[in-house]
């Protein structure tokens, strides 16, 4: 390791809180303002970077659909996030009168909340987080389900009932996929020891893999439920104005507006810091994080996490929420509960025998790859829907014309339908 | 332990938790009382961190905030008339009489008990100690409790699920309810005079 | 009892109605139906027509036959060369007017030119419909853009076309056209394969679509269904080859159907027919003759008195025009039969028992222009 020349070599900046805050005399006010320090040093980083995202989002959609998207605002229409912003603050905030006069303010501030905090133990590198909790995976957890409140009483205080609807409706799935979600983190905290964010890390780093090689169905399941939690397609049936009337920010403008919209967005980069930090290694890149800063490894990898959701977005059409429910609770929540006893029975063998760990964790890792087939075939099997299994293609009439009697002549034919004994005229 | 940023913190959030817990009583309109209730569960929660059990205070937070308080706001959505003002009824007398003797004898005993001292410092693994006790010396209210929570959530089920005859999305339903009619080709006869003068 | 957004007591295990349009995202255009559902599940649909009644047929009367031609243009605005078409050849009809062999070939052209076009259009925002964020409509509209350039280099227009006369068609072909039809031909087949490519057996569509709005073949024949709901429903009716008209007799060409008349195969069946379309295109390209373009026919045309009904076979099913001459030079009477208005008759019955989402879904199938309901 390169030593480091001061403070303010950004390759490890995780010495700067301790400089400053060295020469206060209590202790706690110490902690307090390099805690502060600290959420200011990340909210710089995120902000930006959350602007620039809203830019990259809009124009890989762009080219998804083959159009340029924004490139009218500022050169390459890097401006336009900035643009948005500006019309959301300056539009007229409506509410609407019979809506609750304090309730309704209360949403769009309270699902800010959860968004930044779950920033708070994101490991930015080895030393450098806001805050080390012991308890990280579970602090993740428990501050994002307090987001499901804040929608719902958006959709309460509203005083219409379809924004009512589609606020239950929206919990009612954001509560469902909390299940799965809960069920991958638990596996991988199994399966390294660890419920701290870095030590999870520190564990991919101390036995040379990426997690996801270990994990591969549990990082899909924890990929699939965090988009149905931020609300995106394949699942976002908060947005589909197509299928709801209303959705629960409807009758919200302004910048209030724009707090859910940037409160999407700034949940979906967390989540892809998340998914970099559980399993494609965080920081850590096989000893790259000595050259470069480690934050700027992450910051990476949360960007190739992020294209993987907007490439999703971008393509796949919206399930209907009954799919929705079946594709959770039939699938993912058995198959969680599979993987999560196959990596404590995997890890309990590890520690119990001493084994060597670069030879076993590459069996379980072969074994586990093997489960994810079974899972995903059995399922097919069991409750693939009968559509499937129909041909995917237009009957041609060869040279048949006519109504009800060639109809049933194609049926006979193609189909291998029965012919109706004794057909009318 | 007699820090300043300690009694900062801890009555800070007494503070908190005790008003929000005032709020939820005196607040008339039903969903102001949950989401006061919110808050003085978020107030135990900073409660349970300044005596440094991180774990439990994460629970809480996941827990009461995440689940139950979801539950509660769905019961009352669910509830007709939930928007009216709770505050009328003529029991309040008795109400009042009754808290005072419940405040009066608290009062009383945590003044009176010798609570003991505790421990001075915080406990590193929490989650490992909660968890092996959990399995080894109270698996058995560990396991009721599981089979409890199972035993409501298959009876929910029961009681709020619709006869499958009664609407639903699929196909087979949609068959037997005649909406739809079978891929055979039926017994009907064809109609005379088909469009286009035939075949 | 049901409910409606405005009552004060709302009791969740009673239906309520939802009003879905006039100003809707997904309703194409300014269509509204009430829709009551219980949960998820519709109960009933009712369709309120007339937002956008222009009183087009009474206007027709007090214009010349030739005049009236623009106005077919905006009946069914996605198909216009469709329109004009029928409307020249009821006139034809009415009057006894015959048609040069290189107009009808140039008929034909833009006939099928115009078919691809609205089914790219129809089955992009079929898919939209099920949520697919514009994606796959973007892709189809790179195909349709080519088919309007075409319009415009022929016409001067991309939407309303006003191309086909009354004993012909309005210009000849200019110079540039055969070829550039001839390279979009040539490209289309391989844009068809990406789409079939991606879209076909996606598992989020078939999942969407199939056994969604299903209307058996005795149904759809006894609602009078026509076009690709009715072919697929697996009836092979199609006016192009049951009463052929224009020519259509000398191409070679088959006709799509479907197998349970869901959405899935009504979107299979557009798929297809577009397929069809470049078949006939190819044989119209091969084989254009030579000569006049359009029939000399006086410009205030005073047909004998009488009626005709001509129809064709528009992107949406059997679009006729029905005209009454008294012998001025304005029809007497003037009836535009709309596939569309016919095709959502059933919509109720196929929705029914459904979902909320279903009901959109099934009304992207049916590939509804609301210019021609309401006219």
């Amino acid at each position: 390791m390169i030593p480091l020349a001061k403070w303010y070599d950004l390759r490890d900046l995780s010495g700067l809180s301790e400089e400053i805050t060295g020469w206060i005399g209590a202790d706690w006010l110490a902690s307090l303002v390099s805690g502060l320090l600290g959420a200011l040093g990340v909210l710089a980083v995120v902000g930006p970077t959350l602007l620039i995202l809203i830019w990259v989002e809009r124009k890989v959609i762009a080219r998804f659909q083959q159009r340029y998207g924004p490139n009218r605002v500022g050169p390459k229409g890097l401006v336009q996030p900035v643009a948005d912003a500006l019309k959301l603050v300056l539009k007229e905030e409506l509410r609407p009168r019979a809506a609750d006069k304090y309730l309704f303010l209360l949403p769009p501030v309270l699902i800010f909340l959860p968004a930044l905090l779950i920033w708070g133990v994101v490991p930015f590198g080895p030393n450098m987080q806001v805050a080390d909790l012991n308890v990280g995976v579970l602090y993740l957890l428990a501050v994002s389900s307090t987001g499901v409140i804040a929608i719902f009483i958006a959709g309460w205080s509203s005083n219409n009932k379809y924004a009512l609807f589609g606020a239950m409706r929206v919990v009612a799935m954001s509560i469902s996929y909390e299940v799965p979600m809960v069920l991958a983190l638990l596996t991988v905290v199994f399966f390294t020891g660890t419920m701290s964010l870095n030590g999870i890390v520190e564990w991919q780093q101390s036995e040379d893999l990426f997690l996801v090689l270990m994990l591969p169905m549990t990082a899909f399941m924890f990929f699939f439920s965090a988009t149905a939690e931020l609300n995106r397609t394949p699942l976002d049936i908060s947005e589909a104005e197509s299928e709801i009337v209303a959705g629960y920010h409807t009758e919200y403008s302004g910048m209030r507006f724009g707090l859910f919209y940037a409160v999407e967005l700034l949940n979906t980069l967390a989540i892809s810091a998340f998914i970099a930090t559980f399993f494609l290694g965080g920081w850590w890149l096989w000893g790259l994080d000595e050259w470069v800063p480690p934050w700027i490894i992450l910051l990476a990898k949360t960007g190739g996490v992020y294209f993987i959701f907007i490439w999703t977005r971008g393509t796949l059409p919206r399930l209907r929420i009954d799919q929705m429910m079946h594709f959770c609770w039939k699938f993912l929540v058995p198959v969680g509960l599979v993987f999560l006893v196959a990596a404590a029975v995997e890890r309990t063998l590890l520690l119990e025998n001493n084994w060597d760990a670069s030879i076993a964790l590459p069996v379980f890792g072969i074994i586990n790859a093997g489960l994810t087939v079974v899972a995903v075939v059995t399922w097919a099997k069991l409750s693939g829907t009968e559509s499937q299994k129909l041909p995917s293609n237009a009957i041609m009439a060869r040279g048949r014309v006519g109504g009800l009697r060639a109809a049933q002549a194609i049926r006979v034919d193609e189909l291998g339908a029965e012919p109706v004994a004794g057909g009318g005229d | 332990m007699s820090d300043v940023g300690f009694h900062l913190a801890f009555w800070s959030l007494s503070a908190i938790t005790i008003g929000a817990a005032l709020m939820v009583v005196v607040s008339r309109n039903l969903i102001h009382a949950v989401v006061f209730l919110i808050l003085s569960f978020i107030g135990v929660a900073g409660l349970y961190l300044t005596l440094s059990a991180e774990f439990i205070a994460v629970v809480q937070i996941l827990i009461y905030v995440g689940a139950i308080a979801v539950l509660m706001l769905f019961a009352i959505m669910l509830t007709p008339r939930a928007g009216r003002d709770n505050s009328e009824t003529g029991m309040r007398l008795p109400a009042l009489v009754l808290m005072g003797l419940i405040i009066a004898a608290g009062t009383f005993i945590g003044l009176e008990t010798d609570w003991g001292s505790m421990r001075g410092e915080a406990i590193d693994n929490q989650a490992r100690i909660i968890g092996e006790s959990l399995i080894n010396e109270f698996v058995l209210p560990f396991e009721v409790a599981a089979v409890l929570l199972t035993a409501a959530l298959v009876g929910a089920i029961a009681l709020a699920r619709e006869d499958p005859e009664d609407g639903s999305l699929h196909y087979a339903s949609l068959l037997e309810e005649g909406l739809i009619s079978p891929d055979e080709p039926s017994d009907a006869a064809p109609l005379s005079g088909t469009p286009g003068g035939g075949d | 009892m049901t409910l409606s957004p405005t009552d004060t007591e709302f009791d969740p295990r009673e239906p309520i109605t939802v009003n879905l349009g006039p100003q809707h995202p997904s309703t194409h255009g300014v269509f509204r139906l009430k829709i009551q559902i219980d949960g998820e599940i519709v109960r009933d649909a009712e369709m309120i027509i007339g937002y956008l009644h222009r009183s087009m047929e009474k206007l027709a009367e007090e214009r010349t036959y030739t005049q009236n031609i623009p106005f077919t243009d905006r009946i069914d605005y996605l198909a216009a060369m469709s329109n004009n078409l029928a409307y020249c050849l009821s006139v034809e009809k009415l009057a006894g007017v015959e048609v040069p062999p290189r107009a009808q070939f140039i008929r034909v052209l833009f006939a099928e030119l115009q078919r691809i076009a609205s089914h790219a259009m129809a089955n992009g925002t079929f898919i939209n419909d099920c949520g697919a964020w514009h994606t796959p409509l973007f892709h189809m509209f790179r195909e349709r853009e080519k088919v309007l350039d075409l319009f415009e280099m022929t016409c001067g227009a991309r939407l309303t076309t006003n191309y086909m006369r009354i004993g012909g068609v309005a210009f000849d072909l200019p110079e540039g056209l055969l070829p550039a039809v001839r390279t979009f031909l040539d490209e289309m087949p391989g844009h068809i394969e990406d789409y079939e490519s991606m879209l076909i057996g996606n598992e989020i569509l078939v999942a969407r679509a199939r056994g969604v709005g299903q209307i058996s073949a005795e149904d759809a024949v006894n609602a009078s269904f026509s076009g690709p709901v009715l072919r697929g429903s697996g009836v092979p009716f199609d006016l192009r080859k049951a009463d052929p008209y224009c020519g259509y007799e000398n191409f070679d060409f088959d006709i799509p159907v479907g197998r349970q008349g869901d959405c899935y195969d009504r979107f299979l069946v557009r798929m297809a027919e577009v397929k069809e379309s470049i078949r006939i295109l190819n044989q119209v390209v091969d084989n254009i003759p030579d000569g006049p373009w359009l029939t000399d026919v006086p410009l205030h045309l005073r047909p004998d008195p009488g009626e005709a009904y001509a129809r064709v076979e528009s992107p949406r099913g059997e679009l006729g025009f029905y005209l009454v001459s008294d012998g001025g030079p304005a029809p007497f009477r003037f009836h535009c039969r709309p596939p569309s208005l016919i095709n959502l008759t059933a919509l109720k019955e196929m929705t029914l028992g459904g979902s909320l989402a279903d009901a959109i879904v099934t009304l992207g199938s049916l590939d509804i222009v609301v210019g021609e309901i309401d006219r």
